[in-house]
């Protein structure tokens, strides 16, 4: 490790030496510190029973210190190989081939896993998605951020502990010496993130890869994170990272690499491809960026091709369906949905939870909205903002404290002398639906597509068994799916089609009114964008309404006519959602639609 | 099985810890102890009593003994024989809260001086075969799990091979083997370390099999996690990770198998207790059923619920050891 030493930078006044200048000079054969990276022509594939599947062609990148390259694509696009590659951690059937393959100046390609070891960590830091799993579980951040100080011979433990604490105070985490004795589970999704930054750079490593860091973060949350970032490529580091989402890395990256099927298909300066993208792929996944399109517009390719009118009959791939537009099916059921009353109503709504030290905890605090027929409502907010406490509510399945809810002027939920049971409700149930946010954790994982869909029509008892498989068949094209999978396990399926599933089924007892909560959130962009193309055909065709709860405000501002914003438990903003958008009146919405991030407008 | 449970990690574990503060637990668990005793105790009573059979006949030494009637009364009086059943077992329950369980009905003295040199030896024994069967299980779990298919293939089969093997065979197998052949171990006997460690293996083997398989999945599915990458990415080599992380989140469901383990090896000592000659509880049990002396069966009966019951607790503490979530789950 010693002959290979790099220019490592440690601030914080710690018993190491500047090393910089003098080892990079000894390093003479190497980038002289002016590329952290030079690739050319980076090819990975796997080796499968199936034989080798090429996951990353013909890839090449530069990265100079100070500066930000992202990699943008979609999953499956190789965006994350390529990252893993660049820190020798791709799986034992990788095969990694190039023409040139320099990290830090370094044969990446020559390196023993001895040599990778004493790179990982101390030169190249690396930051994955999701803290909570990214962090063990069972042990306190400090605990994980020292181990990468003992890995690399950091000994002292008086030093090391200062090291954690200042990698912590680095990473924007006040108290740092409370912190570090939380494990990630203990810690908000933001804080979290902070400490897996942390982790990643305790030892001022020259380059830090982020993999999608911002993803499934709130929009305030991930505002802060790009800040740590920016700055982490202010102290002239470099910053190689990933995102499937083109507004964050607008604000972010300095070059922009496109990644499809593997193979760059992209790059140059970041202002220059988002303002003027050359490549179809490029631009689709610039359309498909809900926040600017209004209401109404189409965001998929796909979408844009067929009129917003005719029936849905394209598949995810663009394939026609199997079959035409649903047939009608005769509702069965006798309710008594009124034409004239909103769709959904809720009037004072209010809950609270006991909490630790015998102190009621309210999570909804006097909530009321009313969703009109065939409109879409949003609800905005954050974390803990109470929103899925409230379509709980809506939903009949959580009782309200206080307050109301009809249900196409039914009375359907209440408090107290106006309490609604649930022999009174079942009969309303099929007017209400939800999609959640991961459709597969809501199918049983023993069912067909055919069976989760069968399954709910079961629930209505409508017609023979043959009926609803041919309604079935039916409803899946009505989603835009092929009849083929029809016999296919949900796990099989990709994300979008998985969605489009859920919401067959949720379609399938021809409902009034369907709760999407965060329909699309653990979507890719252009996926997104098909399933929210979707679910507006839908609503024209069925008159539907949707109550869509987000906390993306891009997407709640293209679906929605009423907005809703909350924070703790509480309605802090509503309106017409063009107007709130355009005049929010609190500083709680200013503060959320200036931690949007926004693409530059397009030449 | 990597398919399954993929948020298992970032959740609360499943487990059959007992939530709360740790004086909480204590109590909540000697308030337990005692009901799990005191059933013990009462059903093998009553189930012993079911059992055809006159003690007085097993006290005078069995049928070829033809008792006069006289010897007969005297020696139930003795026994406390010819009161009614509910107030011998109202007598009996004031025993043993008081530590007296009694005296042999084959042997004629009190339990506790038959039964108190056989306990050392099958603590011995089941602590033993416990170590044992976590080395075997561990060696198994961090030598061939994501080692490659063919060594995850031979630990995979050599578990299901180990688990399916009955300790009898095993016993036999390996005294003909170790001792009889090589000569490395004595045959039978109870003669310091070295006349253990074939029997404690021959109840090692079969149970490593069970551990193993637990650990075995669950160090997969902790493998898998985004947090030992992020490990590997901090610079820890392969061995720290396997270590350090995975190994840690592989032993919790293991743990919560072995405490089913010890009591059962106390019981099922007795088959190594017999094929090596050793004394033992197990072997006391045994002899005390078929002689039908009702007070050692008692008292071995209660012995074992009392083992399950500081075994169980042992594990619990070690499970907050090494898994801290569970006490700040339940405080949340």
């Amino acid at each position: 490790m010693g002959s290979t030493a790099n220019t490592a930078k440690y601030d914080g006044g710690t018993s190491v030496t500047e090393a910089g200048a003098a080892s990079a000079a000894a390093t003479g054969s190497t980038g002289s510190g002016k590329s952290l990276l030079n690739i050319e022509r980076l090819s990975v594939s796997f080796s499968t029973p199936r034989g080798r599947v090429d996951v990353v062609r013909d890839v090449s990148l530069a990265l100079a210190p100070g500066k930000a390259l992202a990699l943008v694509g979609e999953s499956g696009s190789g965006k994350t190989v390529t990252a893993r590659t660049l820190v020798g951690l791709n799986a034992a059937n990788a095969r990694v081939t190039a023409d040139r393959l320099e990290v830090l100046g370094r044969d990446a390609l020559a390196l023993s896993e001895r040599q990778w070891r004493g790179v990982r960590g101390k030169e190249i830091g690396y930051v994955l998605q999701d803290a909570l799993v990214s962090l063990d579980p069972l042990r306190t951040v400090g605990q994980e951020i020292d181990e990468a100080l003992g890995a690399h011979g950091v000994r002292g433990k008086a030093e090391r502990l200062e090291r954690v604490h200042q990698a912590l105070r680095d990473a924007g985490i006040p108290d740092p010496e409370v912190r570090a004795r939380q494990r990630s589970g203990e810690l908000s999704g933001g804080l979290r993130q902070r400490a897996l930054i942390a982790q990643a750079t305790v030892l001022n490593p020259q380059l830090v890869i982020a993999d999608e860091p911002t993803t499934a973060l709130d929009a305030t949350v991930q505002a802060q994170i790009l800040e740590l970032l920016e700055g982490l490529k202010e102290q002239g580091r470099g910053l190689i990272f990933i995102s499937h989402d083109l507004a964050v890395v607008g604000r972010l990256a300095d070059e922009i690499a496109v990644m499809q099927g593997g193979r760059i298909v992209e790059s140059g300066r970041a202002s220059e491809v988002l303002a003027n993208p050359q490549h179809e792929y490029t631009q689709a996944l610039i359309d498909a960026i809900p926040s600017g399109a209004a209401k109404g517009t189409r965001l998929s390719a796909a979408g844009r091709a067929t009129s917003s009118s005719a029936a849905v009959t394209t598949t995810a791939n663009g394939t026609p369906a199997a079959t035409s537009a649903a047939a009608p099916i005769e509702r069965v059921r006798a309710t008594e949905f009124s034409a004239t009353a909103p769709a959904l109503e809720a009037r004072g709504l209010a809950k609270s939870y006991p909490g630790p030290g015998g102190i009621r905890r309210t999570v909804v605090h006097d909530v009321s909205f009313t969703l009109e027929r065939g409109k879409t409502l949003g609800i905005v907010g954050e974390s803990g903002s109470g929103k899925s406490t409230t379509a709980r509510i809506a939903l009949g399945l959580t009782q309200p404290d206080t307050g109301t809810v009809t249900l196409g002027g039914f009375a359907w939920a209440g408090a107290g002398s106006e309490t609604v049971s649930e022999d009174e409700r079942r009969r309303h149930r099929p007017d209400i639906q939800l999609v959640n946010q991961d459709p597969l954790s809501s199918f049983d994982p023993r069912f067909s597509v055919g069976k989760v869909v069968t399954d709910a029509l079961d629930a209505g008892a409508i017609g023979t068994p043959r009926d609803r498989t041919t309604r079935a068949l039916d409803l899946l094209a009505q989603v835009g799916l092929p009849a083929s999978l029809f016999d296919r396990r949900p796990l099989t399926l990709s994300g979008g089609q998985r969605q489009r599933v859920a919401i067959a089924r949720a379609l399938a007892l021809q409902p009034q009114v369907l709760l999407l909560d965060e329909p699309v959130s653990a979507l890719d962009v252009s996926i997104q964008a098909q399933v929210l193309d979707l679910l507006a055909d839908l609503q024209d065709q069925l008159g539907l309404s949707y109550l869509f709860i987000s906390h993306d405000l891009g997407v709640i501002h293209h679906v929605s006519d009423h907005v809703l914003v909350m924070k703790d438990g509480r309605v802090v903003e509503s309106g017409n959602a063009d107007e709130l958008f355009a005049n929010p009146q609190t500083d709680y919405t200013r503060q959320l639609l200036a931690a949007v991030p926004e693409l530059p407008a397009r030449a | 099985m990597s398919t399954a449970a993929t948020t298992s990690h970032t959740e609360l574990p499943r487990t059959t810890a007992t939530s709360g503060s740790p004086g909480q637990v204590v109590l909540k668990r000697a308030a337990g102890s005692v009901f799990v005793l005191w059933a013990a105790v009462t059903l093998t009573f009553f189930v012993l009593r079911l059992v055809p059979g006159d003690p007085v006949t097993t006290i005078l030494g069995g049928h070829s003994a033809a008792p006069s009637a006289e010897t007969v009364a005297v020696v139930k009086a003795q026994y406390g024989l010819d009161q009614p059943v509910l107030v011998q077992y109202v007598n009996y329950l004031a025993g043993v809260a008081t530590g007296n369980f009694g005296t042999s009905y084959v042997f004629k003295v009190p339990v506790l001086d038959i039964l108190g040199p056989q306990i050392l030896p099958t603590f011995q024994l089941a602590g033993l075969a416990l170590l044992f069967a976590w080395a075997i299980a561990l060696a198994f779990t961090l030598l061939t799990v994501g080692r490659g298919r063919l060594l995850d293939g031979i630990g995979r089969g050599v578990e299901v091979l180990f688990a399916a093997l009955p300790p009898f065979w095993v016993g036999i197998m390996l005294a003909v083997v170790f001792a009889v052949i090589l000569g490395w171990f004595p045959v039978a006997g109870d003669d310091g370390f070295k006349s253990l460690v074939l029997p404690s293996l021959a109840l090692a083997i079969p149970l490593a099999g069970f551990i193993a398989q637990v650990t075995r999945s669950s160090f997969e599915e902790a493998l898998a996690q985004p947090f030992i990458l992020s490990a590997r990415a901090r610079g820890l080599s392969d061995l720290a990770v396997r270590l350090g992380h995975a190994l840690r989140h592989a032993i919790l469901p293991g743990l919560t198998l072995s405490a089913w383990a010890i009591g059962s090896l106390v019981s099922s000592a007795v088959v190594a207790e017999i094929i090596f000659a050793r004394p033992g509880l197990g072997r006391s049990l045994v002899d005390a059923i078929i002689n039908r002396d009702l007070p050692i069966t008692l008292a071995v009966v209660f012995i074992i619920a009392a083992v399950y019951i500081v075994v169980n607790l042992l594990v619990d503490v070690l499970y907050r050891v090494i898994d801290p979530r569970i006490q700040k789950g339940a405080a949340a």
